[in-house]
């Protein structure tokens, strides 16, 4: 190769540079210097602008179709920031009179337009027609401000199921900076339930539209139109007539009680133990998430809830932890008959008092031991000693092992935000560390704690969901379907794009004989001379299956529980109920749970004032 | 290993000098081009910035790692690189991160890397061991094997889909086989067929026969022709970064005072676009200040390239410098409205740690070749 070609080729190959790079000088000479004033005019003006065009958010039905949710058309009124600064004060107050705003709100709305100078930023959502038209008419007046289309949210569904549902509010920081460009500092997003779960989904895909503006940044011609793309609607696996009736049981039973009646707080969950599909989940107090969307409500209702000292925002079916009082009596027994150490006709000589001291309720009302009882005496009556006893003989090392295969102590698959909490599965090693500042003997594990975890007043501690879990495992002879809330997702041109089917979570390893013994002992709280649900369940048509349970906390009113299923052989619905400190579970869980079976069953229809869900125009 | 005290004379401080001035600039346009958007969106406003220094810092050290490696002693490597190089890439089709519908990014740990901005250097690896040969450069049945070679890498670029730098393979392939001495002849025949051959893809894609390109890269394709036919889409970037140019006239609106950049009009104006901000904010002097430092780069480069102890560092040398070239060229004439929008970077400027990356390694090579020429420079 001569030095002197490739010389002479890299030269060619520089001059090729300085060809093009003239090019590109002579391009920003005409563009700078020659057109430069004429660019300088259109930048100094910019007249055009980049308008967000909002989709509707998708709707949400139950089961049966009845709509939930939905969005509405309604107009929104929002202020260019950059056309507004040039106005004077006057211009100012009189939107603030038009939207009955004050000063500080006004100020607050602004504020989210941060950093989107040209971009509208709302200030009042669902504005009523009447004010629309002042503003029309005041136009002159009010340079940047936009009215522009989007659709808002109405809840069908009152106070129903919210906590399933969730609510929408205003974005924060994090959130903005976790979604995305395609959110604004003044958008709404879902904030807990269905509407924050499926956000995404639900909210579809925003639409763009640049439009030439006037001085008064008044748009006077569109230049292109890009059709928002409606979010996704969901269908629900809940039946709205059932958690309506769910919820009206709970108002109505918990005005009857002894103590302060009409103030207790407390969860419901019903579900299809074959499939997973909740039917029905309710956290009492409820709330209406339509309050928290409407401007003029909505800052005070929002301080009203969130200092209300029930906490109605709390989902006390997946969030709240409960002691299970007598209900783990269930797991227990399935500890017991799978470890061999009772068979289940065997007879126990419950003498009331248990070896470290359990008694049972008899002996603390000074009446008869209940003497030589089996399994099926001792759930129907619920005798501590009987478990107390036989509970310790299991040990806690396996009773532990029984409560994970069951499912305490982990997640139970929902999909629903806030994430469910997971509770605690009590063990040797667990004790040690929960109790790691105290003194040493306190850290080892005694008789007597197993003894209290067996009658359900340990340390264990639970969601009404993971409670429900384990009950479902016994109706369906050791299957747990991961428990759901969502059946369909269907695109908004009516396409479904996602069906759920049953999705077995786990298998729980025990002999088939052992279900079929605890789902006929489950049998006795109801049947049995003196079960503790007999009261609540008399006269039901069909075979039930369950058990009452009492939490007591020193110095407060017991949590009363109540966890069952019916048609008891083939279960299609099992029901969870816990309500706080309203006492014992015979006479506050129990016969919520009864009127929510009525229901399911259509057995309640004779009953009077029962009104059917009112489903809302379409 | 120890650098004989030579090579540090033979160094070329002023290419360095004018890189490192570039990287300067770049960090203050960054920073004025993103702190708005980014203070609206809760973040530092020097979160682009600190990013880009992290770059230049790495950069800069492996920099120092390839200078200090004899260029000669690299050719061992060239099927190693070059291996390396398909299989990142066959694995960002696999499982890279979709961005705006293309996948071109690969995690590695806390890492974000861009293949094909490695990829781009392997090539110029293989085809400067290629072309080393003087026989090979001439004979048409090697000048096909070489061909064969350059395409594999592209057309997987090209699957993410990223245009613009497969691209630029073209271009490195027709510049390293120029200077290695290629027939006149063939040089003409195969850049006639080259285009022909172009032509008639984006003719059929545009007849819908076939579907090579995807529709919006054929509408950016083809939008600066007449960007107002299309204000929304593409074209509304091409008519919002000439606004931006035109409005800077000859000294600029002054650094942080772009209202094209800040109101967001210019989109992705630290990437893309970052050009529009130069010339927005510095006006038609500062754009003259920074395509001088480009020449001036290519012309240290090309210097280097002639003045090389061989054929191999040769034509590295201008492999390397057609890099920033081509970048130059395609990224500034696509804010000027004179070239398609095809998303490629502006070396030293765009923010982003794999163009970062890339060009320092580039600048290490043709420095590398510098330092182990025969003659002294003055």
């Amino acid at each position: 190769m001569s030095e002197k070609s490739t010389e002479k080729r890299l030269l060619v190959l520089f001059f090729i540079v300085l060809g093009f790079l003239a090019v590109i000088v002579g391009r920003l000479w005409y563009l700078q210097l020659i057109k430069g004033e004429y660019y300088a005019g259109l930048s100094d003006g910019n007249r055009m602008r980049q308008l967000r065009l909002m989709p509707s958010r998708g709707e949400i039905v139950d089961r049966n179709g009845v709509v939930l949710v939905r969005s509405k058309p309604s107009f929104t009124v929002s202020i260019v920031p950059d056309g507004f600064q040039e106005i004077d004060d006057t211009s100012r107050s009189l939107l603030c009179d038009l939207l009955d705003l004050d000063e500080d709100e006004f100020e607050e709305a602004l504020e989210k337009g941060r950093g989107f100078p040209y971009e509208p930023v709302r200030v009042v959502r669902d504005v009523p027609k009447s004010v629309l038209v002042g503003i029309e008419e005041s136009r002159i007046h009010l340079p940047g401000v936009f009215i522009e289309e989007e659709p808002v949210r109405e809840y069908f569904s009152q106070d129903l199921a919210v906590h399933l549902l969730g609510y929408l509010g205003g974005i924060s920081a994090t959130e903005l900076r976790a979604l995305g460009t395609t959110y604004r500092g003044s958008d709404l997003v879902g904030k807990s339930g269905i509407e924050k779960t499926y956000e995404e989904i639900l909210r579809g895909e925003i639409g763009i539209k640049t439009v030439e503006v006037n001085a008064l940044s008044r748009p006077i011609s569109t230049v292109n139109v890009l059709e928002p793309i409606p979010g996704h609607n969901i269908t629900l696996t809940i039946d709205i007539n059932l958690q309506q009736k769910a919820q009206k049981a709970f108002e109505e039973h918990i005005l009857t009680l002894e103590d302060d009646p009409g103030t207790q707080t407390g969860g419901i969950l019903a579900l299809n133990p074959q499939t997973g599909e909740i039917l029905v989940m309710a956290s009492m107090p409820s709330y209406f998430p339509e309050d928290l969307l409407d401007q003029s409500k909505r800052n005070n209702y929002y301080t009203m809830l969130s200092e209300d000292k029930r906490r109605p925002f709390y989902n006390r079916v997946t969030q709240a932890l409960y002691g299970p009082g007598s209900t783990f009596k269930a797991i227990t027994a399935l500890a017991i008959l799978e470890e061999g150490v009772m068979r289940v006709d065997e007879k126990f000589n419950a003498t009331g008092v248990s070896r470290y001291g359990v008694k049972d309720w008899v002996i603390n009302s000074h009446l008869a031991p209940f003497g030589m009882i089996d399994l099926y005496d001792a759930i129907g009556v619920s005798s501590n000693h009987y478990f107390a006893d036989n509970g310790a003989e299991v040990g806690i090392d396996r009773i532990s092992k029984w409560m994970e295969s069951l499912g305490f102590g982990s997640s139970t698959g929902l999909q629903l935000e806030p994430h469910e909490s997971i509770g605690i599965v009590p063990s040797r090693a667990w004790k040690k560390k929960a109790f790691s500042t105290k003194h040493i003997s306190e850290q080892n594990w005694y008789p007597s704690d197993t003894e209290q975890i067996s009658i359900g007043q340990g340390f264990h501690q639970m969601t009404l969901i993971q409670l429900a879990q384990a009950y479902a495992a016994i109706a369906n002879k050791g299957r747990i379907y991961t428990p759901r809330v969502v059946k369909e997702i269907e695109s908004p041109d009516g396409t479904i794009v996602f069906r759920t089917e049953p999705e077995l979570a786990r298998v729980v390893d025990a002999k088939t004989q052992t279900w079929e013994s605890l789902i006929h002992v489950l049998k006795a709280p109801i049947y049995h001379a003196r079960g503790t649900a007999r009261g609540a369940f008399s006269g039901f048509p069909l075979t039930i299956a369950g058990k009452t349970g009492t939490w007591e906390v020193p110095g407060r009113i017991s949590n009363g529980l109540f966890v069952g299923f019916a048609p008891a052989d083939n279960p299609e619905i099992l029901v969870a109920v816990v309500v706080e400190q309203g006492g014992g579970g015979s006479s506050t869980a129990a016969p919520i749970a009864r009127r929510i079976f009525d229901a399911y069953f259509g057995l309640d229809l004779e009953e009077e004032n029962t009104v059917e869900f009112e489903e809302g125009e379409q | 290993m120890r650098i004989p005290r030579r090579y540090w004379r033979n160094l070329d401080w002023p290419l360095l000098l004018a890189v490192l001035a570039l990287t300067t600039i770049g960090t203050i346009v960054i920073y004025s081009a993103s702190h708005t958007q980014l203070i609206a969106s809760g973040l530092s406003p020097w979160h682009f910035v600190n990013k880009q220094l992290l770059a230049s810092g790495i950069g800069l050290v492996l920099l120092v790692i390839i200078i200090s490696i004899d260029y000669r002693v690299w050719k061992r490597w060239v099927k190693v690189i070059y291996l390396s190089s398909f299989l990142l890439l066959t694995t960002v089709l696999l499982l890279g991160d979709a961005v705006f519908g293309s996948k071109r990014w690969v995690k590695l740990g806390p890492l974000s890397i861009q293949p094909s901005e490695l990829a781009k250097i392997a090539i110029i690896l293989v085809l400067a061991r290629f072309f080393e040969k003087k026989e090979q450069a001439q004979e048409l049945k090697y000048v096909l094997q070489a061909f064969f070679i350059t395409i594999i890498p592209m057309g997987l670029i090209l699957l993410q889909p990223d245009m613009g730098t497969a691209t630029i393979f073209i271009g490195l392939f027709f510049t390293i086989w120029y200077v290695g001495d290629a027939k006149p002849k063939h040089l003409l025949i195969s850049g006639i067929t080259l285009v022909g051959v172009a032509a008639a893809g984006i003719f059929s894609s545009m007849k819908g026969w076939v579907k090579i390109i995807k529709p919006y890269q054929l509408s950016r394709l083809l939008v600066f022709l007449d960007p107002y036919a299309d204000r929304n889409g593409a074209g509304w970037n091409i008519i919002q970064s000439m606004i931006a140019v035109g409005s800077g006239r000859f000294f600029g609106k002054g650094i942080l005072n772009g209202t094209q950049s800040s109101l967001h009009f210019l989109p992705a104006n630290h990437t893309d676009f970052v050009f529009s901000v130069i010339a927005e904010e510095t006006g038609f002097f500062g754009s003259l200040v920074v395509l001088a430092l480009y020449a001036f780069v290519i012309w240290r480069g090309l210097r280097i390239a002639s003045l090389a102890k061989d054929t191999y560092g040769t034509l590295l040398a201008t492999g390397a410098t057609s890099i920033f070239f081509f970048h130059l060229i395609i990224n500034v004439g696509m804010t000027l409205g004179i070239m398609p929008v095809t998303g490629l970077p502006l070396p030293f400027i765009t923010a982003g740690g794999s163009t970062m990356l890339t060009s320092l390694i580039a600048i290490g090579i043709i420095l590398n070749v510098g330092l182990r020429r025969i003659r002294i420079m003055f």
